[in-house]
């Protein structure tokens, strides 16, 4: 037998895992290379006007919208574990559905909702884009944190059940749930601080926005890289608390599933609905209102039919593709430190402005590529799969780490590669589909690429909702945003079912 | 440790681990080939922490694992990685695969099939080789964690408590069957909070601290 040093800990480096994040880190950094290789970006080093206070509110904004998600979201996800709402086969995409949509339609939703009335300061400024984020981030804290508390063994949670009130239990939830709430805050953390669209519609400057004017605009590439290096260093020390140490040994539940022995409360239910309730209130709202201008005819709605008939064909594999991929990744890179690197690597798409790898991919990659290649949706695709790949690692570490430790320990005594086919991924496939529907959400809503590098002719959703919005069509951008909502919240119940059946225990 | 030693099949020197905040050992003894060697001591001495140590699934923090005179262990170094020690082990908790009947766990390991017909007999689990873990007793269910530790017929079978959920006649069964693959020539550890009769006694008397029944 021959001899084989490492460590005895269960994540273990493996070389496909760590030749997969090299190829995938590198589809962007080799591009970066040729585009900072062409020595156009020569300019004055010299840090950009008012760069402190942009960066603080950036942070102002980012950090605000993150606690407000981690105490709503960490509190709705105590209260779904704890108490049972009901259709629980619809009360989780309904529950998501403020992520599920584009962030610019849950913005323009929730200030027309509160535009008029005493509220009225809360939609603009940096309260404005705290409040929003944070109605649209906490349906993400809300899924990461009811999924582990689902998942707590069965012995453990029929023990709660019957030695305590349901308030106690919610209690003895709620300082479960603290840990992994606070590392899904920091997950949010990184989404909110690029962000474009939240700040636009609130009239605010953000790094992200300044990016985007130094890239495309009148700016310099040597500023925006300037900003960018800015970005990647406020977000540094948080990378490594938002790609490791996901709590692992715990029973897998598929997303859907709910404790029996729950009780029912419908106050619990009403409050939990409620933040869901507010943005798609004010989209159905705007959506019926008759007297908006150009409603769209049977043309429109067609040629909306087809195109996000269209973009489904495209997202739908891709999100599972960079689903598996995450979870292959996750499952075998290791703690290392040069595993740490890689995940930093893959992780700057995520932090940076989602037009930054679009931009790179057009000026470093497509150039390279064959015509024919080239006008397809692959280099769109590979832009938007780069710019995610992060969260599907993170998602596939939270899936894998809902297998027991038992079961992970027996499955240590098999060839790995025999583990991780017949017991790892059979194991952690609900929390792979339900990983794919959210990455498919976030592909679904990414505008940022999608406007940049988008082939000729190809109507994009949310490129469309984009430009609706922005010469105030705004029925017909409520109707076409409930549309890709509708859409998106579909393939999640359908991924979710799938889940739930293949994770059932027989 | 001498050449003479390794022909005792598994020698446990000085080994420390940790899990968790529990640190347990250091622990000395040798297990030898054909027999069953069973190790006593109360709750929380670190009995399972030292199985998932020599199975190579818990970290070793000094001391080293010796098998047929090959080091699997040697302090914080893994010399062989778990799936490469040819062991079969019943954890505490199972670890019984939930997707999986019981004949696909056992065949999953390596066992061969006219194998795992034969020791699934012997086990009384002819009726359930075709069901899942979901649908099995507590005492089943741990019968068949049994069946696919031995199944695969492993040089070095680790024991968490074997006959702990059986009733005294299963346990009689149960016991005959590891004294069975002992006697093919196995190595066999069983932690056990009872004595097993005709087992060579190791006893760790204090929370992690020095076996006696070990030459140290």
């Amino acid at each position: 037998m021959s001899a084989m040093k490492g460590e005895a800990g269960s994540r273990s480096e493996d070389p496909f895992a760590s030749l997969l994040a090299v190829i995938v880190a590198g589809l962007l950094f080799i591009p970066a290379l040729i585009w900072l290789g062409r020595g156009e970006s020569a300019g004055e080093l010299a840090p950009p006007a008012g760069m402190i206070e942009v960066l603080l509110r950036t942070v102002l904004v980012a950090g605000g919208g993150a606690l407000g998600a981690w105490i709503l979201g960490g509190c709705i996800g105590v209260l779904l574990a704890a108490y049972r709402a009901p259709f629980p086969l619809i009360r989780d995409p309904l529950l998501l559905s403020p992520f599920l949509l584009p962030s610019v339609v849950v913005t323009t939703a929730v200030q027309s909702w509160l535009a008029g009335g005493p509220l009225t300061p809360l939609i603009r400024g940096v309260p404005g884009a705290v409040l929003i984020s944070t109605l649209q981030m906490a349906p993400l804290v809300m899924w990461i944190v009811t999924r582990s508390l689902r998942a707590l063994p069965e012995e453990e949670r029929l023990a709660l059940r019957s030695s305590l009130s349901p308030a106690a239990v919610a209690r003895q939830l709620g300082r479960r749930a603290l840990p992994i709430s606070a590392r899904a805050a920091v997950l949010v953390f990184l989404l909110l601080v690029p962000r474009l669209e939240v700040p636009a519609y609130t009239g605010i400057e953000t790094v992200g926005r300044r990016v985007l004017v130094a890239f495309t605009a009148d700016g310099s590439d040597l500023e925006g890289w300037i900003w960018c290096v800015a970005l990647l260093l406020l977000a540094a020390p948080l990378l490594p608390l938002a790609i490791r140490a996901i709590p692992s040994g715990r029973a897998p539940q598929a997303m859907g599933g709910t404790d029996p022995a729950a009780p029912r409360s419908l106050l619990a239910t009403a409050l939990v609905l409620l933040p869901a309730a507010l943005p798609l209130v004010g989209l159905a709202g705007l959506a019926v209102d008759a007297t908006g201008d150009g409603i769209a005819g049977g043309a429109e709605a067609r040629r909306w039919s087809i195109a996000l008939l269209r973009d489904l064909l495209r997202l739908a594999p891709l999100s599972i593709l960079l689903s598996l991929i995450g979870w292959r990744i996750a499952v075998g890179i290791g703690d290392g430190v040069r595993a740490r690197l890689l995940l930093a690597l893959l992780a700057m798409p995520l932090v940076l402005p989602g037009c930054l790898p679009a931009l790179i991919w057009i000026e470093g990659a497509l150039p390279h590529l064959p015509r024919g290649l080239a006008e397809t949706t692959l280099p769109l695709s590979t832009v938007q799969g780069l710019r995610f790949v992060a969260v599907a690692i993170l998602l596939g570490r939270i899936a894998d780490g809902s297998i027991p430790s038992a079961e992970r320990a027996a499955a240590r005594l098999l060839p790995p590669s025999v583990a991780r086919r017949r017991i790892r991924l059979p194991r952690a496939l609900p929390g792979v589909l339900a990983g794919a529907g959210l990455i498919f959400a976030l592909l679904l809503g990414e505008v940022e690429s999608a406007a940049q590098i988008a082939p000729p002719g190809r109507l994009l959703p949310a490129v469309e909702l984009h430009q609706l919005l922005h010469y105030r069509y705004d029925v017909q951008a409520a109707r076409l945003s409930l549309a890709i909502a509708l859409v998106a919240g579909a393939w999640l119940l359908l991924l979710g079912a799938l889940g739930e059946r293949g994770g059932r225990r027989p | 440790m001498t050449e003479g030693a390794s022909a005792a099949g598994l020698e446990v020197e000085r080994l420390r681990v940790t899990r968790g905040g529990f640190r347990a050992g250091p622990f000395t003894f040798r297990a030898e080939r054909g027999r069953v060697t069973s190790i006593t001591g109360p709750n929380g001495c670190g009995k399972s922490t030292l199985l998932g140590s020599i199975a190579g699934l818990l970290p070793a923090v000094d001391g080293g694992v010796r098998f047929a005179g090959e080091g699997w262990s040697e302090k914080e170094r893994t010399l062989v990685p778990p799936h490469q020690r040819s062991i079969g082990l019943l954890p505490q908790g199972l670890g019984l695969w939930p997707h999986l009947s019981v004949r696909e766990q056992a065949r999953l390991v390596g066992g061969g099939a006219e194998a795992i017909v034969e020791m699934a007999e012997a086990l009384d689990l002819s009726g359930l080789l075709d069901r899942r873990p979901a649908s099995l007793s507590g005492g089943e269910a741990q019968r068949a964690a049994l069946l696919r530790a031995v199944a695969p017929r492993p040089a070095l079978l680790l024991l968490d408590e074997p006959t702990g959920q059986q009733f005294p006649g299963t346990a009689a069964r149960v016991r005959e069957v590891i004294e069975g693959i002992a006697a093919t020539g196995s190595t066999v550890l069983v932690v056990t909070h009872r004595a097993w009769p005709g087992a060579s006694p190791v006893e760790l008397f204090r929370r992690g601290g020095e076996p006696s029944g070990g030459a140290d």
